[in-house]
């Protein structure tokens, strides 16, 4: 009993004795292993911690990268347009390809998804980093203004479903986002086992994307 | 009444650690000390024993989560018993309380038969506590059965250290008055 307790029944004899019997009930219930499970539980919490940590560095650096290739984009169209101006109008062979095509040669959008449904050491984007994908992922999403493309948003949600399950932050409500724009234009949810067939067929092809 | 701040808390020590290093060993330890008393609150407060287990489990998860908001000095108690009373007012409106409560007696019951060095009338006196009103319940919980200082629990209350001391004088009472209406003394 504290001091606390024992001034608040000082006047009080009989009171004082029964809270003093009353103490004995402070503990009474308990749970076996009770501390193990909680001991597992915040282990895994802190892993899952760390993993997310992670996660955010790779994501600042996907937009400092970002950042950098607009950056690159923004000067190369420049260029272009002063060596237009300067010398007339260039001939068609000559015009730069697309940065995006010349950084990566395939749409990443498209690949990203790929890749973070891979995850088997023997599915075709082997290596790829994952975070890096769903980063990508959301980032392009972002950028189009939210779910505009129907095409991409089909074969994203089966990568971020992957993503969520696999406690990447954002995945799971950029995936609801893109449920809710897919129902209201009639459009199917691609599966993870379809991302893995469309990419080894070449199925992207022909929605004209590779 | 006790002043809380002046003295050396050692489970503070541990919390800061957490905090400072993101030590488990040292939240271990602070699991093993307080996960039974923050089971108890959870239990006296009507909430079934694999439920309370549950909010224990919650309670120490949402504390490894804040530990960085956790003010050096500060008493560890406060912070675990604040954390606590949240998770439990989450948890009642999450859920129908009337519901769970009907079955959470024989739940009870069962896991205090089981225990064999269990004090006598451990069930009607959880009864009783859980029948309080909850103004009192809080208090008399942290005040008496969580022996905690009443500046604490006034903290964690959000009530003058006075109202405490009234409201753990008036739980007892009633108690009392409510075990000895069923032919228990204690």
């Amino acid at each position: 009993m504290t001091d606390d307790v024992k001034e608040t029944f000082a006047g009080d004899p009989a009171a004082a004795a029964f809270a003093e019997a009353l103490g004995r009930y402070a503990c009474a219930a308990e749970s076996p292993g009770l501390a193990e499970r909680i001991e597992r539980a915040v282990s895994a919490a802190a892993a899952a911690e760390r993993r997310r940590a992670a996660f955010a560095r790779i994501l600042a650096r996907a937009g400092a990268a970002a950042a950098a290739a607009a950056a690159v984009a923004v000067a190369a169209f420049c260029i272009d347009m002063h060596v237009g101006v300067r010398g007339g109008n260039p001939p068609a062979e000559t015009a730069p390809e697309p940065v995006f095509a010349r950084i990566e040669r395939i749409p990443s959008d498209f690949r990203d998804p790929v890749a973070v449904c891979a995850f088997s050491p023997d599915g075709p984007c082997n290596g790829w980093n994952v975070g890096e994908s769903v980063a990508r992922i959301i980032q392009k999403q972002r950028a189009d203004g939210g779910w505009g493309n129907p095409v991409l948003s089909s074969w994203c949600t089966a990568a971020l479903a992957k993503a969520a399950a696999e406690g990447f932050p954002g995945a799971g409500i950029a995936r609801m986002k893109a449920l809710r724009h897919l129902r209201m234009n009639g459009i199917e949810e691609k599966r993870g086992g379809e991302l893995l067939a469309a990419a080894a067929s070449g199925q992207f092809a022909r929605f004209g994307i590779l | 009444m006790t002043d809380p701040s002046p003295q050396f808390d050692p489970a503070a020590a541990l919390m800061e650690r957490c905090a400072r290093e993101d030590g488990e060993e040292a939240f271990s330890e602070l699991v093993g000390k307080f996960s039974a008393p923050v089971l108890n609150f959870f239990v006296r407060a009507g909430v079934g024993i694999n439920d309370a287990s549950d909010l224990t489990q919650e309670v120490f998860i949402r504390l490894w989560k804040r530990r960085k908001g956790y003010t050096p000095g500060a008493k560890f108690s406060t912070y675990l018993f604040t954390i606590a009373r949240s998770v439990r007012i989450d948890d009642l409106r999450r859920k129908d309380s009337r519901r769970r409560t009907e079955k959470t007696w024989l739940e009870n019951r069962d896991v205090l038969e089981a225990k064999p060095e269990r004090p006598p009338h451990a069930d009607a006196v959880r009864r009783a506590v859980a029948a309080l009103p909850e103004k009192l319940r809080d208090a008399v919980e942290l005040g008496f059965f969580q022996n905690l200082p009443y500046a604490e629990v006034s903290q964690i209350l959000s009530i003058p250290v006075g109202t405490v001391k009234s409201r753990v004088f008036n739980a007892v009472a009633k108690l009392k008055e409510m075990l000895e209406k069923e032919g228990i003394r204690l």
